[in-house]
């Protein structure tokens, strides 16, 4: 049982980067319907960021953290300006395969830029562990989690109040019908692609401090594709239980499963929950289903 | 007619410049290495590679062997078997090289079956026991194996614990495994059973799942026959499940400076679990003549600092600076117009070769294709932020 919860635990908070990171790839979907199979890669990409300004620029540890974000931002600004303004009408597998090739040159440019060795950065939160109720909770679970509710909050609001969240829903409701009362989609595009550079920022930032950082770090920040799906594409909610979902069933398949099949489950289990998901509810948990009537 | 002519003149051009390239080809004495260049391990091919180049232009810069200069031809394999076993057969067939190397140990064995026919002389950053025991005509390997890193901790181990709790953490490959086996058959020894055997995959950087299985098995003492990185994410991930267990790293677990351990919040308490096996000397061991000399032709050759030649110089660095040493070794006592078979005969008659310390002296024979069983034991030098040995090199019998 105290392994059980051990796993459970762990599971959660790193979960929670991928439900973070998740956000950041519903967002996409929801406001411009691109499947963005490059955010592990921005994921990873917003890690460095932290690591170049905290190690390598010598800022104090906490300001890496808005340094990053706001780069990643400009980053996502950058991506759509540039890369995904010029789709406008393609067709739909031209975009993925564009974002996947996206994914490629990102991953090389970083490691072009930052080397292949894993780095070091500098911990954001102190180590030791907490007893609660005769269980031992690393400090940075709690922080991770606490982090990772925080942000998930202050997207939630921003998307459900801000007057750009609601342009960007009432885009992903029906482009037409936003541009004709006078919603710029280019504006809510470029909008989206930043935020998504933020979400995958604090994701990756969240995800060093559990795991460390190397150029392996876009196949975590892909963690969250199946979160995604498994939570529903199109539902904000979904995707933070999809991501707590497939954090403990990696966790809990690393503990359970990896033992008996000499390893390798734990990469794996994400995947295969994406695939049943697929075949059996393939909207997801929390996702509309598409009827169209023929 | 004009069209013709000059098709055929540019034609003319690419014969004669591409026979002009191995004119001057010829003219060089190559070694080839089937690396790894890109992806988040590529640091060990490409420091091996330095440190190899580093010798290499010390020798040329001398004048080369008999006249002639040498180089190194790098292909990139990316650490996938297949493309390794590919390289292999171009460096053999098409670059004329007189020995090659490849990164992974799945790569020599893979080479076994077909080295006959390539006849060249094969070794590998990976030094697995397996490739040379018993001895293959035309594989070697430079240093001590990994089985003997791993004898000599669990023998270090012993030495102050008589009932010691010892585990493995190990990746599923030959690599992994060659650790694995090494220690069921030192336990044997001792007549005490691995509490625990835990796998971990190569691309894994959290260890908590691994943790917590050493952690219910009870584990004093941890093997870890993984990188550098891999170390680091044992040492934090067993602090963070509260698990109080001494760390050991074999050969490629020193494969860089230990800033990630020490780099965690509470660095200098892990640094304290730690000890390294490993078959050659560190950068820093500056009472080391050859090591002295290694750091010399770097800050010559690349105008590396005295305080940055830590960025350049970590492990594989020496390694491929050693291997190249033999290399040259075997090609100065080949003769002349050496090739594969001449190489490996040169390399069956080296006796007693002086690293001047950087390794324990090392030999062949035409029985025997491991230089050294000779390894060290490290810590890790929290102030100094470097490794630094325990006593002498120590030989598990």
């Amino acid at each position: 049982m105290d392994l059980f919860i051990q796993l459970l635990l762990t599971g959660i908070a790193l979960g929670s980067g991928y439900a973070l990171g998740g956000l950041g790839f519903v967002l996409i979907y929801k406001a411009t319907g691109v499947f963005n199979f490059s955010h592990g890669q921005l994921t990873m990409a917003g890690a460095y960021f932290f690591y170049m300004y905290q190690v390598q620029m010598g800022l104090p540890p906490w300001w890496s953290v808005p340094a990053a974000v706001a780069s990643m931002f400009i980053v996502g600004l950058l991506i759509e300006r540039l890369c995904l303004r010029r789709m406008v009408g393609e067709p739909a597998i031209a975009i993925i395969m564009l974002t996947i090739g996206l994914g490629s040159l990102l991953r090389n440019l970083v490691g072009l830029v930052w080397g292949t060795q894993p780095q070091a950065p500098v911990p954001l939160f102190e180590p030791g562990a907490l007893l609660v109720a005769g269980f031992q909770i690393p400090r940075v679970y709690i922080w991770t989690l606490a982090c990772a509710a925080i942000f998930i909050a202050a997207f939630v609001i921003y998307f459900r109040k801000s007057s750009q969240g609601i342009a960007m829903r009432a885009v992903a409701f029906n482009q037409d019908h936003a541009s004709l009362s006078g919603i710029s989609i280019h504006r809510v595009f470029a909008l989206s692609w930043g935020l998504a550079g933020v979400m995958a920022a604090i994701s990756g930032i969240l995800m060093v401090q559990l795991v460390g950082l190397d150029l392996s770090m876009d196949a975590r920040g892909l963690s969250a594709f199946p979160a995604a799906i498994l939570g529903g594409i199109d539902s904000i909610g979904g995707v933070i239980v999809g991501g707590l979902i497939i954090g403990a069933a990696e966790t809990l398949a690393g503990g359970y499963l990896d033992p008996l099949f000499g390893g390798g489950t734990k990469e794996v289990v994400g995947y295969v929950v994406l695939l049943l998901i697929l075949m059996l509810r393939p909207y997801g948990m929390f996702g509309t289903p598409e009827i169209r009537k023929v | 007619m004009f069209r013709t002519a000059s098709t055929f003149a540019i034609s003319a051009v690419i014969v004669l410049a591409a026979s002009a390239g191995n004119a001057v080809a010829q003219d060089m004495y190559r070694f080839a290495i089937a690396n790894d260049l890109n992806g988040p391990s590529a640091y060990h091919g490409k420091t091996y590679a330095a440190g190899f180049n580093i010798y290499l232009k010390e020798v040329n810069e001398a004048g080369g062997v008999g006249g002639k200069k040498i180089e190194l031809l790098q292909e990139n394999a990316e650490r996938n078997v297949q493309k390794e076993m590919g390289f292999l057969r171009k460096f053999a067939q098409q670059d004329n090289a007189l020995a090659a190397m490849v990164v992974t140990s799945d790569g020599l064995f893979a080479a076994k079956p077909m080295a006959d026919s390539l006849k060249l002389p094969i070794m590998g950053i990976g030094v697995p026991e397996l490739a040379t025991n018993p001895p293959h005509p035309w594989l070697f390997n430079i240093f001590a194996s990994y089985q003997d890193t791993v004898f000599a901790a669990i023998d270090q181990i012993f030495a102050t614990d008589k009932d010691p709790k010892i585990a493995v953490v190990y990746p599923d490959s030959q690599y992994g495994l060659e650790a694995l086996r090494a220690a069921e058959t030192r336990m044997q020894k001792y007549n005490k059973p691995l509490v625990a055997k835990v796998v971990m995959a190569l691309r894994e950087t959290d260890a908590t799942t691994q943790a917590l299985a050493l952690k219910q098995a009870g584990a004093k003492y941890v093997i870890v026959q993984l990188a550098g990185a891999h170390i680091a994410a044992v040492l934090r991930d067993t602090d963070k499940v509260g698990l109080d267990a001494q760390i050991i790293a074999t050969t490629q677990g020193m494969d860089r400076e230990p800033d990630l351990i020490l780099g965690q919040a509470n660095g200098a308490a892990l640094a304290k679990r730690f000890l390294g096996v490993g078959p050659w000397a560190k950068w820093n061991e500056t009472a080391i003549p050859g090591v002295m000399a290694m750091r010399n032709a770097v800050k010559k050759y690349d105008n590396t600092p005295d305080d940055k030649l830590g960025d350049v110089m970590y492990s594989n660095f020496v390694q491929g600076y050693v291997n190249a040493m033999v290399l040259v070794e075997a090609l100065k006592k080949a003769g002349p117009n050496p090739n594969g078979e001449k190489i490996r005969d040169a390399m069956n008659q080296i006796r007693n070769f002086d690293t001047k310390g950087i390794t324990p002296p090392l030999s062949f024979a035409a029985d025997r294709h491991k230089g050294s069983n000779g390894v060290k034991i490290y810590r890790i030098n929290a102030e100094r932020k470097v490794y630094e040995p325990i006593g002498a090199w120590v030989t598990a019998n």
